[in-house]
């Protein structure tokens, strides 16, 4: 899930060891995808796209700050997503013909919100093997 | 020199504090510990409201700022902070996302000061926030040097300003004070001039009008009047602007009020040509006036005269009245001086020609030299008469008495004239000889006026000062008579002694060849001589009470002594008065001044042989006298010239004139000494040929009377003879002891 020199790099951050900054942002990290994954699932269910929106990018910034550049990426692509949907008429000219551009637009959010959320549990999984209880 | 960045990180601090504010707490996490890991002092905060509590607490080195955030978000924050005062220029970096264009923009209007994009490479972040912080020290730098230019102008009342071929005046906030004006206020370059009177503001556009022609630096003084009714003086100063095609644009420059140093100036150059006790014109001023005046005198050929005017005895009054009365009477005269004259304070620079032809006359003046020494400089005068009418007027002037010190005094001047271009060319001609003229009063008895001529010239300051002391040298007691025995080697007796007079001036004992010559040139010799013959009665009369003295004591006087009508008064007069015979006082005269005024002086000395009082011959051998006088002239003595004592042995001649003048002195029945004995060998040359009293170092050296006592004996009656005897046997024996061990050695 982490980019290759990711954990290298925050070991160099905290060269010693001293304040155990790796396992510290890791758990942090972990405590922020469960959070984030369970506050995005919510808010999906309610149909809250700013919401969404919200958690995506601040699941990207953390993402981007451990080095999990794929999921970075995928809450990037979300968060764009939920802003394209926000603006009035925007999915309208993208949608194909025939279907209301609303509908369309949401079942492609939603699709894209599961998706992520599966990865978020697949690294919160991974997460829970790399860190000692 | 160190290059402006490297001053800059030299104050900055070692580890500069972050406020590092993120919602997320991943991020934060990271950021901070990567910020700590280049060299930061960390503080989070989690989000906006937070982050303000924060700033409040301890103020950071600059603020890193998430700008999405839940709440009071980044651009929130930002704006928040800029609001409070203290915070309006603190860094402040926004970061935002890869792709948000619009954050960038709100940040910036949000009062960012920077934003930076999200990124694990910490370095970059670390070089963008040492790059904040070192522009933000600089810029700090410049606000405190702005602040300080500006606190500086105002303290020296100075502001800048810029003036426009397009756009005319502008004056800063300092320059706007500088004209009474205040910050707010408009001053277009209308105004300004309007300012100045007119009779300047013409001469004012004249010289703008030719600096701008030429595009010349301007530097001006410009008297304004504020509208405050304040009448300043303000410097300008400005310097052409050109843009790039080299046309001149425009000036910019600064103004000054320098009222305060013009006044300071003119009291400086008032201290520097003024004295500070009378208000009366210095040495320098009226050097300088005097040169004028001659320079003046010169073109138009007139006469100017320079009158010197010394107080007299004003030593006298300064001392038993104190300085401050000293000070007082001076500055009393000097009220009295300028009436005196058409004086004027006036201190002119510059050339006279503007000013006027008849212009010389204003530098008409009295001045004082220094102590009680003044100078009247008359530019323009007639003639001596007209010179002498002020002279009269500066003495007449003193006639009233002065009210110093809790009593009357009353003072005298004595005033020397000299002229242009009669007396001198120069300044210092003029003052050196009106100098002369006043000395001459001094020595001709004061309070009076000399014009200089060149009978007095030749008579330096030193020898008039002297005269003056000398004068005084009687009054003053400093006179003194020192006593030299006269020997009869033969009968080993002290025969008399020779008075010889020594002035004890300070504490120098002058020698009589000092200041007899000048005593006898200036006529002061009179009084010297009388005083000395009534002396040496005094000193006779108490060395007969102590000692039986019953010599005589022989003074010298100049032939004039001899031809004065009261010459034998004198002696009765002292010889009563002391309670001693005539016969005690012996008269010595030089050969010299015996035959040069011979028909004068042979009355007296024949009336001086009636009273009983002997005369010798001094100095005899060396002049042309003719044997044939000797012979009528009623005379006791024949001293021998020392230069024929000192040549014997050496030259035969003088061996032979003393053998001569023996027996010339055998015939006529008069006695002979020698003086200048200083050694054995001439003691017994001297005795072969027939001399038996001698005067000399041998001997004894001239003493004062005290020390003469020795020579008189101890008591009273006979044993005094015995005991003076006594004293000249043990100098004989002494001169022989020396004399042998001279011949060992």
């Amino acid at each position: 899930m982490f980019d290759a020199d990711a954990l290298a790099r925050l070991q160099a951050l905290d060269p010693q060891g001293a304040s155990g900054l790796v396992e510290r942002v890791l758990r942090t990290y972990a405590h922020s995808l469960e959070q984030l994954g369970d506050a995005m699932g919510a808010a999906l269910l309610a149909g809250d796209v700013v919401e969404v929106g919200k958690h995506a990018h601040t699941l990207k910034s953390s993402s981007g700050s451990v080095g999990a550049s794929r999921l970075a990426a995928l809450c990037a692509s979300l968060e764009r997503r939920t802003k394209a949907v926000q603006v009035p008429g925007g999915a309208a000219a993208e949608g194909p013909s025939g279907a209301p551009p609303g509908a369309q637009a949401s079942a492609e959010l939603a699709a894209e919100t599961n998706a992520l959320l599966r990865e978020v549990a697949r690294a919160r999984a991974e997460l829970r093997a790399m860190l000692p209880d | 020199m160190s290059s402006p960045s490297r001053y800059v990180d030299d104050s900055a601090p070692a580890q500069p504090r972050v406020l590092l504010v993120d919602d997320e707490p991943v991020t934060l996490m990271v950021t901070s510990a990567a910020l700590r890991e280049h060299g930061f002092l960390v503080r989070e905060a989690s989000g906006g409201q937070e982050a303000l509590d924060l700033v409040t607490e301890s103020v950071p080195d600059i603020v890193v700022l998430d700008a999405r955030m839940p709440g009071l978000d980044g651009f929130e924050t930002c704006r928040s902070l800029r609001a409070r005062p203290g915070f309006e220029n603190l860094p402040v970096l926004m970061l935002t996302g890869l792709d948000d264009d619009a954050s960038i923009t709100r940040a910036y209007q949000a009062g960012a000061t920077d934003f930076f994009v999200k990124s694990n490479q910490w370095s970059l972040l670390d070089g963008r926030l040492r790059y904040l912080l070192r522009a933000s020290r600089t810029r700090q730098e410049l606000e405190r040097n702005r602040a300080k230019l500006a606190r500086a102008q105002d303290l020296a009342r100075m502001g800048s300003f810029d003036w426009r071929r397009q756009g005319g005046l502008s004056l800063s906030a300092e320059a706007l004070r500088v004209f009474g004006r205040s910050a707010a206020d408009r001053l277009g370059m209308r105004e300004v001039l309007r300012m100045v009177p007119p009779e300047e503001r013409l001469v004012m556009l004249r010289m703008l009008r030719q600096t701008l022609q030429r595009s010349s630096v301007l530097t001006t003084d410009v008297p304004v009047h504020l509208a405050d009714g304040r009448q300043r003086v303000i410097h300008v100063e400005a310097e052409a602007e050109f843009n790039e095609q080299g046309q001149n644009v425009g000036y910019t420059g600064i103004v000054q009020d320098v009222t305060d140093r013009r006044i300071a100036e003119d009291k400086i150059r008032h201290l520097a040509n003024f004295d500070a006790l009378t208000g009366l014109p210095n040495r320098r001023q009226l050097i300088w006036r005097a040169e004028r005046a001659l320079d003046q005198a010169r073109r138009m050929h007139h006469d100017c005269a320079l009158l010197l005017i010394d107080l007299d005895r004003f030593k006298v009054i300064n001392d038993t009245l104190g300085h401050a009365a000293g000070d007082e009477l001076l500055m009393e005269v000097a009220r009295r001086l300028r009436a005196c004259v058409r004086h004027s304070d006036q201190v002119i620079e510059g050339s006279l020609e503007t000013i006027g032809v008849r212009s010389h006359r204003s530098l008409e003046a009295v001045g004082r030299l220094g102590g009680d020494e003044f100078v009247a400089l008359l530019p323009e005068v007639d003639d001596e008469a007209d010179a002498a009418r002020v002279a009269e007027r500066v003495l007449v002037s003193m006639r009233e008495p002065i009210f110093v010190g809790g009593q009357e005094c009353f003072v005298t001047a004595s005033v020397g004239v000299a002229m242009y271009p009669r007396d001198g060319n120069s300044v210092a001609d003029l003052m050196r000889n009106s100098d002369v003229a006043m000395y001459s009063v001094k020595a001709q008895g004061r309070n009076a006026a000399a014009v200089y001529g060149p009978q007095l010239a030749g008579r330096g300051r030193e020898k008039l000062e002297l005269e003056t002391a000398l004068h005084k040298a009687i009054e003053r007691d400093e006179l003194v008579l020192f006593y030299q025995p006269k020997i009869d080697v033969r009968a080993g007796t002290m025969v008399g002694v020779e008075a010889l007079m020594r002035w004890r001036r300070g504490d120098r004992l002058v020698p009589p060849g000092d200041f007899i010559p000048l005593a006898e040139e200036t006529g002061l010799i009179v009084p010297l001589s009388e005083w000395a013959m009534n002396e040496a009665a005094r000193q006779a009369r108490l060395w007969q009470l102590a000692h039986g003295y019953s010599r005589s004591i022989a003074v010298n006087l100049p032939s004039r002594l001899f031809e004065r009508s009261d010459l034998i008064d004198h002696i009765h007069r002292c010889a009563t008065a002391n309670g001693v015979p005539h016969r005690v006082l012996m008269l010595e005269i030089t050969e010299d001044n015996l035959m040069k005024d011979l028909q004068n002086v042979i009355p007296a000395l024949h009336r001086l042989n009636e009273i009983g009082v002997e005369v010798a011959i001094d100095d005899f051998g060396t002049g042309y006298s003719s044997l044939a006088y000797l012979t009528t002239l009623p005379i006791s003595e024949l001293k021998i010239d020392r230069s024929f004592v000192r040549e014997l042995g050496f030259n035969p001649q003088s061996s032979a004139v003393i053998s001569a003048i023996i027996a010339l002195a055998r015939s006529l029945g008069l006695r002979v000494i020698a003086e200048g004995v200083e050694n054995l060998r001439q003691m017994e040359v001297l005795s072969r040929l027939g001399v038996t009293e001698m005067q000399g170092f041998l001997f004894a050296r001239p003493m004062p009377a005290d020390e003469l006592g020795a020579w008189l004996g101890g008591g009273t009656g006979a044993s005094s003879a015995a005991s003076g005897g006594d004293r000249v046997q043990a100098a004989l024996a002494q001169a022989a002891a020396s004399a042998a061990q001279g011949v060992r050695s």
